[in-house]
Order: structure tokens, then C-alpha cells, then sequence
């Protein structure tokens, strides 16, 4: 009867040790007391970058947008840039068949007073060589 | 021979004048050729001239747009504060009540 009684004893013992070990072993869940003021002030900071970092991502979208319109601007340059070396060349082109063409029509013999005196001096010798008078 | 002087002479007038015939057909057509080359290259002036006067018209805008991002920029970056602060008071918070 007594030996019943010990071995009952020493299931007991070895089933609260074990128990104790086992909650020991999977009681994950503490309970951290944290004062008030801490945990609001916590909150506050976490709010505080929450809205920093909206800020901030506002900030990154507006300026990838302005880096985009700086490279539209500089595209839109080149290509005026381009315009304007187009027009240069084509005026250029403008100046030289001006040129040209004044080389071929500024000779002294197209110019109006040669034509004139030519015309004179022409008149003169055909009047003198056919001998040329009114009739009296 | 003053007969030989008018026949000389005549023969001369009649060179004279179809040489004056022939210079002036040629001229009129190097003139004509003169003409439509300015011409072309007028169009491409005025062509080029446009395509340039409609990317300053873009440009225009584009500088507006540059103007309006800045605005939005400045008012944004007046937004922005120092985070220092926020972030030691994570960063105690963490070390105080995180397990390792």
C-alpha cells in the first residue's frame, strides 16, 4: 500500500516537472509593462516619419519629373540648334547663288552705259559709212 | 570702198544681232533657273523656319512646365523635417523593449 502511494508520488513530482518544463518551453508571450508617455512618444515618431516619408516620396516623384522636363528642354534645344545650323547653311546656299548669279550679270559689257555709248558710237560710224544725210 | 564698209557692217549687224538673240535667250533661261533655285530654297527656308518656330512654341511650355515643378518642389521641400529626432526615439524604443 505504501509503495503505491510513493510511486503515485513520483508520477505526480515527474508530471509537474514536466508541465513546468513545457510551459517553460513553448510560454513565448511575455508581458512587458511600457509606460504611457513611452509608447505615445513612439507612436508620435513613428507618425512623424510615416508622414516624412510621404513627404519625401512626393519630393522623389516631383523631382524625377523635373529631371524628365530638364531633358525635354535640352532635346527641344538640340533640335532648334539642329534648326538653326539648317537655316544657316541654306541661307549660305542663298548668299552664294546670289553671288553667283551677280558674277554672271556684273560684266562691264551688260552694264547700261556701255550699251549706250556702243550704241552712239555705232550709230556714228554706220551714219558715216554709208554716208548718211537727210534729204534737202 | 565704202561698199566694202556697208557689206562689212551689215554682215556685223546680223552676227551682232543673233549673238544678241542667243545671249538674251540664254540669259533669260539662266535667270528663269536663277529664279527657282531661290525659290526652293526659299520653301525649305520657310519650312525649317516653322519646324523651329513650332519647337520654341514647345519649348515655351516646357519652361513653363519646368517653373511649375520648381513651385511644387519648393513647397514640398519646406515640408520636409528633420527626422533625428523620430528616429533615436525608434531606435531606444528598440533597444530598450526588443528582445535580442
Amino acid at each position: 500500500m505504501k509503495k503505491s502511494t510513493e510511486k503515485n508520488n513520483m508520477k505526480n513530482i515527474l508530471l509537474s516537472l514536466l508541465m513546468i518544463i513545457t510551459f517553460n518551453c513553448y510560454s513565448q508571450d511575455k508581458i512587458v509593462e511600457i509606460p504611457e508617455s513611452e509608447l505615445e512618444g513612439f507612436f508620435l515618431a513613428i507618425d512623424t516619419l510615416k508622414q516624412q516619408d510621404e513627404v519625401k516620396t512626393i519630393l522623389i516623384f516631383d523631382l524625377e519629373s523635373q529631371i524628365r522636363n530638364y531633358e525635354m528642354l535640352s532635346k527641344q534645344d538640340s533640335m532648334i540648334l539642329d534648326y538653326r545650323l539648317q537655316q544657316v547653311k541654306l541661307l549660305n546656299e542663298q548668299i552664294k547663288l546670289y553671288d553667283d548669279r551677280l558674277n554672271q550679270v556684273d560684266k562691264w559689257y551688260k552694264k547700261p552705259w556701255v550699251g549706250v555709248v556702243g550704241g552712239v558710237v555705232g550709230t556714228i560710224i554706220t551714219i558715216h559709212v554709208i554716208d548718211y544725210s537727210l534729204p534737202k | 570702198m565704202k561698199n566694202i564698209w556697208k557689206i562689212i557692217i551689215a554682215i556685223g549687224g546680223t552676227i551682232a544681232g543673233i549673238l544678241a538673240i542667243f545671249a538674251s535667250s540664254k540669259n533669260s533661261q539662266s535667270k528663269k533657273e536663277f529664279n527657282n533655285r531661290v525659290k526652293a530654297n526659299n520653301d525649305k527656308l520657310d519650312f525649317i523656319t516653322g519646324k523651329a518656330a513650332g519647337v520654341e512654341k514647345k519649348k515655351k511650355a516646357t519652361k513653363a512646365k519646368i517653373k511649375k515643378t520648381s513651385t511644387k518642389i519648393k513647397s514640398t521641400k519646406s515640408k520636409v523635417k528633420s527626422t533625428k529626432n523620430a528616429k533615436s526615439t525608434v531606435d531606444s524604443f528598440e533597444k530598450k523593449y526588443r528582445k535580442k
